[in-house]
């Protein structure tokens, strides 16, 4: 695989705190590749180690086929990268703050600048200290695309913004991909993984429980299964069993054969058995 | 040299605040100074020869009723307190602030690199320092010449360079602290003044501290000692305080070039 982003076993550890272990994975180049996670389960650590703001316990990062630790500062030339947290200086201008992202890196990037902040409604005249949480990530995001980077790091986008601007945000992610760009996408949102990303990885309590596409991780050999007119049936591979007003579903991952000769033992008035959607899938790795 | 702007230009109002404050006490010292010229000479003896006191004020070592003993007894000690505190903060909030701040991801994950960031943020700390140098300079020089009175040039010169390096080593080791910290650590550098200034006076009050000397910056940056010695600056305690600079100074980019950011 020709890999954007490339982690071998990393690991971090925050003293006694549980940070992420044994992390591995590739994230190919051109990719939209979505990093599943609820809060607390390591994304933003697994993040912070591939920047270089935190330095791993141990393992490695490759991104774009440098080494993380020996060439930040190349490497950064080419990443742009956008913080669930956003924060800039507070007395600045938005079109301070975007001009200071664009000095720094030593390119002149006012069209492109100018062009996401038409498109995004970024009002650059306004301080930073005025803006909301929503705004103030929207300025992010400018800083994050303006250099037209080749790899973008997206750490929970969404969050704070109106449903028209994220609309507008995965547009652009969409044309940036389809112009090369590589987009790594840490979210706990499964609507916009599935949505935009080719593949994922799921993370939790700090360890890498799945990485693969978006089609085999909901196609799993999982069913979600619903049953009317019994409240209790008896099979190797039930789980997440809830009752409902005329009957039971749960989740069904054993012998399919197994669960007909169940059926066929009880009175049923309906029953489905359906693929489970990611959000399933998701919810039997986190239970 | 993007970020190194963007410092003074965050700065700069502080910067004058500090300015202001401190070299207009300074100023109107000086300007006081002919109206208590007569009113001090009678007690001139009396301000000598007050023991510890007086030790730690230089007021054994120069007139009071000079400009040059007044400026050495009285503005010296004004102006090198308020500078101390000021090079303090502009140290101690250098790189700690970023984090405290919560903009240290932005910054961080620009193309500056850590050497960088250091290095911008050390160079503004200096830019700041030597400008507030130069304009007391002249805001000594100009005030004294307002009032008719002039100060030995040779002995000015000397302070503001003995000033200069001493604010430098304060401000170095707030740095190197400010390296390690993810709070702003304002008391923290306003106490490391202020204990360099105690350091100072106790050095001078009795013998058995004059070890001391050799720690704190106050004592060879002393207005009273820089103008007793014609503006030459006691060259162990100084030779010291450059060490301790150079060590406070590897130390921070040692540090963070180590530590791990908070976000």
């Amino acid at each position: 695989m020709n890999s954007a982003i490339s982690i071998r076993n990393l690991t971090k550890n925050y003293g006694a705190n549980r940070g992420v272990e044994d992390i591995s994975f590739d994230v190919a180049k051109g990719e939209i590749f979505g990093f599943l996670g609820p809060n607390g389960a390591g994304k933003s650590t697994t993040i912070r180690c591939l920047l270089g703001l935190i330095k791993p316990s141990g393992g490695s990062a490759e991104i774009l086929g440098s080494d993380m630790v020996k060439n930040h500062l190349e490497i950064m030339k080419r990443v742009g990268y956008m913080p669930s947290e956003t924060q800039f200086y507070p007395s600045m201008k938005v079109s301070e703050i975007i001009k200071f992202a664009a000095d720094v890196r030593g390119i002149d990037c006012g069209k492109e600048a100018e062009k996401l902040c038409d498109r995004l409604k970024v009002d650059t005249r306004k301080r930073i200290e005025d803006l909301s949480l929503g705004n103030r990530k929207k300025v992010s995001i400018v800083c994050a695309m303006q250099h037209k980077p080749e790899l973008f790091i997206f750490d929970e986008p969404t969050s704070g913004l109106d449903p028209l601007i994220q609309a507008e945000f995965f547009e652009l992610v969409r044309e940036y991909n389809e112009q090369g760009a590589t987009c790594f996408l840490s979210s706990h949102i499964l609507s916009e993984v599935r949505k935009y990303c080719g593949r994922a990885a799921i993370i939790r309590e700090g360890r890498l429980i799945a990485c693969d596409t978006i089609e085999n991780l909901a196609h799993t050999n999982v069913k979600f299964v619903r049953i009317s007119g019994i409240n209790e049936l008896s099979a190797d591979g039930i789980s997440n069993v809830k009752q409902t007003a005329d009957g039971m579903e749960f989740v069904y991952g054993g012998d399919i054969n197994e669960l007909l000769r169940a059926l066929s033992n009880v009175n049923v008035k309906d029953l489905s058995i359906e693929e489970p959607s990611l959000e399933d899938v998701f919810m039997r790795y986190y239970n | 040299m993007t970020l190194y702007k963007h410092e003074l230009k965050m700065n700069r109002m502080s910067f004058f605040i500090w300015l202001v404050g401190v070299l207009s006490m300074a100023a109107g010292c000086i300007f006081l100074f002919p109206l208590i010229d007569e009113s001090m000479s009678d007690m001139s003896d009396a301000f000598a020869s007050m023991g510890g006191f007086s030790a730690a004020f230089g007021m054994d070592k120069l007139p009071i009723t000079t400009l040059e003993g007044f400026f050495g007894t009285e503005i010296g000690t004004t102006f090198a307190l308020g500078s101390g505190m000021y090079s303090a903060l502009l140290g101690i909030s250098a790189l700690s602030h970023e984090e405290s701040g919560h903009t240290a991801e932005f910054l961080h994950t620009l193309t500056l690199g850590r050497v960088g960031i250091v290095t911008g943020k050390l160079l503004s700390v200096i830019t700041f320092i030597a400008f507030f140098d130069i304009i007391a300079f002249g805001v000594f020089a100009g005030s004294a010449a307002i009032i008719g009175e002039s100060l030995d040039m040779k002995c000015l010169i000397g302070y503001v360079i003995a000033q200069f390096a001493a604010q430098i080593e304060t401000a170095s080791i707030c740095f190197a602290l400010s390296a390690c910290s993810r709070r702003s650590g304002t008391g923290v550098g306003l106490g490391i003044a202020l204990i360099l200034y105690v350091l100072d006076i106790v050095a001078r009050i009795t013998d058995k501290a004059d070890f001391l000397k050799y720690i704190t910056p106050f004592s060879y940056s002393n207005a009273t000692d820089v103008f007793v010695n014609k503006g030459s600056i006691e060259t162990v305690p100084l030779c010291i305080g450059v060490c301790v600079t150079m060590i406070s100074i590897s130390a921070a980019y040692i540090i963070y070039n180590r530590r791990d950011i908070a976000a």
